[in-house]
């Protein structure tokens, strides 16, 4: 718990800094769909998990075009197996949950009046706050808690194109995974995380009322 | 319908459901013998296909350890059933990272896995989890069994000894059971000969694991549940139980002859010359008890596949003590007098060496050859000197010495299996494999093949290698068995370690003839049967060889 806190702090000061500094800070939410990509084809009908993410954002202009963004999210992951086995439906539901830290590029690819659309890309790494398993069977649910066997940390590569219309944001985001799941990774073959996110956010211009100030 | 039978109709339409109900499900309690054979098997289930487990991830036998108390204290199917999850969790409860598969496919096919569907002790969860780890994931490769590089039978040297105390606790106790019973189930390829339900041993003897106050009490109790398996190779060996039987060894050999024991052989030279103690004696009581009441005493903790090789083990087990002195009750032409002799100290004692050549040709051109002597490097003069006989006579009344294989080459005419093998399919425990051993004989063909009968004898010491030799011989055309029926032990062995410093083994290997004929338990089945009788003994012949003798001179078919 401490290491969260310790990355969370980290990661709003490194926002607030960049914010007022520089340009925006907000507050976003929204959906997120997740899903795992296994290393060897799984034999089981797996479906995404749609879930609600929220968090904040910074961002600040370097040139005209680009800018740069730093975004700390909850985000729930994982993905649910369905099956049949002794005449029952079978129902298991992967359950992880992460605060996440996104460092982003923003691209700007469009923009007319005051709507503007911006390429994203970039680097996530995630800190494991809960991990657990719910198995439905024969009208029974059972939960496990499975966060001994997922790795604390997880991180990867961000992509994705975020709208903009005044204060208003609305991003459609892939975010890919590149560390194995499995705490023991003697084990199976690897496990991924793999989502896709659509999120509105709302930014207040910091800097805008600082240089106000000054004129 | 006739007036006033409906109570009558009522009561038998409940009593018909309740039966259906009956044979629908399993019956099962959930006193605290099912709860801890219910938790025996899942931690079996899991140490043999669960892959983290099976790669020693964690101390398997001490997560067991920790859950007995638990299992034994649970009041409710929730109490214990969250016994068995904390169980799975210990082993590791995300399947999703370890394999291909979340969901199982099939239930578990195998009807020795047919305890999932107890609802009373396995919660649905747990079976569904287990139903993926037996669907899905195998014990190979896994820590705790491999099949031995030389035949393929488990090798258990992964096995903890915990040899520190001779008398575990008692959770150390169960694990000893546990762990014996799921390498029966899964890896023991003649669990279909043993003659009873194997879950039902499992129950009986959780009870006598607890109760076991005293080291004895707990190295008998594992003897017995080894003698369970009726398997001749399922020796049981512990320090205690060699004081128990004792160090001392009789100073002569008594077999069951005639339903009586009596002296085939002495050891001693001054009790022969002496006369005290003369080969074909009926020996009534050993120290004062009545023989059949030390067999009846002696005979559950002793393994055996069948009854001929039961009483041999016995006849080898009730004279021992442990010390030198004897005192026997000999009958002998209708006299019954006390007769004292003094055992030999076991580390003391060997197998007199033999004094008679490995071959011979005896009168009418017979050959003959004592296969317990015989050895790999003799065979080749052996089978030059004997090659213009009319017939070879075979001894395996002992134990040969590996030389089936250079035999072959002078008694097939053609190359041949004579033998086929199962053996632990160790990525689906519970399962084996057969196959047809090898082709043995010269090839492509051997012109100057032996051409005289060959006749084997064999009886109750026969075992093991010596009724693999057996069948080796059996595979020569016209070859005849004269003799009794062998120890039903053949296949190679597996040893198995067990908490309180306790050594047992079983036939690790199944061992057929070619057309799938069983061996375990039934041995080598003589077409001849001769038995020695005590005046036979008495008299100094051997009523067997004397039998093959008579046959190759045409007196009998």
């Amino acid at each position: 718990m401490k290491r969260h806190c310790g990355t969370a702090v980290l990661l709003i000061a490194a926002i607030a800094a960049c914010a007022f500094g520089q340009t925006e800070v907000g507050l976003k939410m929204g959906l997120n769909a997740s899903r795992f990509a296994f290393a060897a084809s799984p034999e089981d009908s797996w479906s995404s998990r749609w879930t609600s993410c929220f968090g904040g954002f910074a961002s600040f202009a370097t040139r005209k075009r680009l800018s740069s963004q730093i975004e700390v999210c909850y985000v729930r992951k994982g993905a649910t197996a369905t099956g049949a086995y002794a005449g029952s439906e079978v129902i298991i539901r992967e359950r992880l949950a992460y605060i996440e830290g996104l460092a982003l590029m923003n691209l700007r690819i469009w923009s007319r009046n005051r709507i503007s659309v911006d390429a994203q890309a970039g680097i996530f790494g995630a800190s494991r706050v809960g991990a657990k398993t719910l198995t439905t069977f024969q009208g029974e649910t059972a939960e496990e808690d499975i966060r001994s066997e997922i790795r604390s940390l997880d991180g990867g590569i961000a992509a994705g194109l975020e709208g903009r219309w005044r204060a208003w944001r609305l991003d459609v985001r892939a975010t890919i995974g590149l560390a194995d799941l499995r705490a023991d990774r003697g084990i199976g073959s690897s496990v991924k995380n793999r989502s896709f996110s659509l999120t509105i956010g709302y930014g207040f211009r910091l800097v805008k009322f600082a240089s106000g100030a000054a004129h | 319908m006739r007036k006033g039978s409906w109570p009558k109709r009522v009561v038998t339409g409940a009593a018909l459901i309740a039966l259906c109900r009956l044979a629908a499900f399993p019956m099962s309690n959930f006193d605290e013998t099912s709860r801890l054979a219910a938790l025996g098997k899942v931690w079996g289930v899991l140490k043999y296909h669960h892959p983290r487990v099976a790669a020693g991830k964690m101390d398997w036998d001490e997560t067991l350890v920790a859950e007995i108390p638990k299992a034994k204290s649970a009041q409710t199917r929730e109490e214990f059933g969250s016994v068995l999850d904390s169980l799975v969790r210990a082993a590791g409860n995300a399947a999703f990272l370890y394999g291909p598969r979340v969901v199982p496919k099939k239930g578990p096919e195998e009807p020795l896995f047919s305890w999932i569907n107890d609802r009373d002790l396995i919660p649905p969860n747990i079976a569904l989890k287990l139903a993926l780890f037996l669907d899905t994931f195998a014990a190979w490769p896994n820590v705790y069994i491999a099949p031995a590089s030389n035949a393929g039978n488990p090798d258990l040297s992964g096995e903890q000894p915990y040899a520190d105390s001779s008398l575990p606790s008692e959770e150390y106790r169960l694990l000893s059971l546990f762990r014996y019973w799921n390498i029966i189930q899964y890896f023991y390829p003649s669990k279909h000969l043993i003659g009873r339900d194997w879950e039902e041993v499992l129950e009986e003897f959780i009870p006598k694991m607890i109760a076991a106050s005293t080291s004895l009490d707990y190295h008998l109790a594992v003897s017995e549940l080894t003698a369970a398996i009726h398997d001749s190779h399922a020796y049981c060996v512990s320090t205690t139980l060699s004081s128990y039987w004792g160090y001392y060894l009789p100073p002569f050999e008594a077999a069951y002859v005639e339903g009586r024991s009596v002296v085939t052989r002495i050891y001693s030279p001054y009790l022969v010359e002496a006369g005290w103690l003369r080969v074909g004696d009926v020996i009534a009581k050993a120290d004062g008890i009545a023989i059949d009441s030390l067999l009846q005493n002696q005979g559950r903790y002793l393994s055996a596949s069948n009854e001929a090789a039961w009483h041999r083990r016995l006849d080898l087990n009730v004279f021992r003590g442990s010390g030198e002195k004897l005192v026997l009750t000999i009958r002998r032409n209708g006299v019954e007098f006390d007769l004292p002799v003094t055992r030999i100290y076991a580390r003391t004692w060997s197998e007199p060496a033999a004094t008679t050549p490995p071959y011979a040709i005896l009168e009418g051109n017979v050959g003959y050859i004592d296969m317990g002597v015989l050895k790999t490097a003799d065979v080749n003069d052996c089978m030059a000197a004997l090659a213009g006989t009319r017939a070879i006579i075979f001894d395996v009344r002992n134990y040969p010495l590996g030389t089936l294989y250079n035999l072959t080459d002078f008694l097939y005419p053609e190359p041949r299996p004579f033998y086929a093998y199962s053996y632990p399919d160790f990525s689906a425990p519970g399962r084996f494999l057969r196959q047809n051993g090898p082709s043995y004989g010269r090839s492509p063909n051997n012109p100057s093949y032996y051409r005289g009968k060959v006749v084997i004898l064999a009886n109750e010491t026969t075992i093991s290698h010596a009724e693999f030799t057996c069948m080796s011989l059996q595979a020569v055309p016209g070859a005849i068995v004269i003799g009794s029926q062998t120890q039903g032990a053949d296949g190679n062995v597996s040893v198995l370690k067990l908490p309180g410093g306790i050594e047992t083994c079983f036939t690790g290997l199944g061992i057929y003839y070619p057309d799938g004929r069983e061996t375990q338990r039934i041995g080598i089945l003589p077409d001849i049967e001769v038995r020695p009788t005590i005046q036979g003994l008495i008299d100094g012949r051997d009523e067997v060889l004397e039998r093959a003798l008579e046959h190759i001179r045409g007196g009998e078919k």
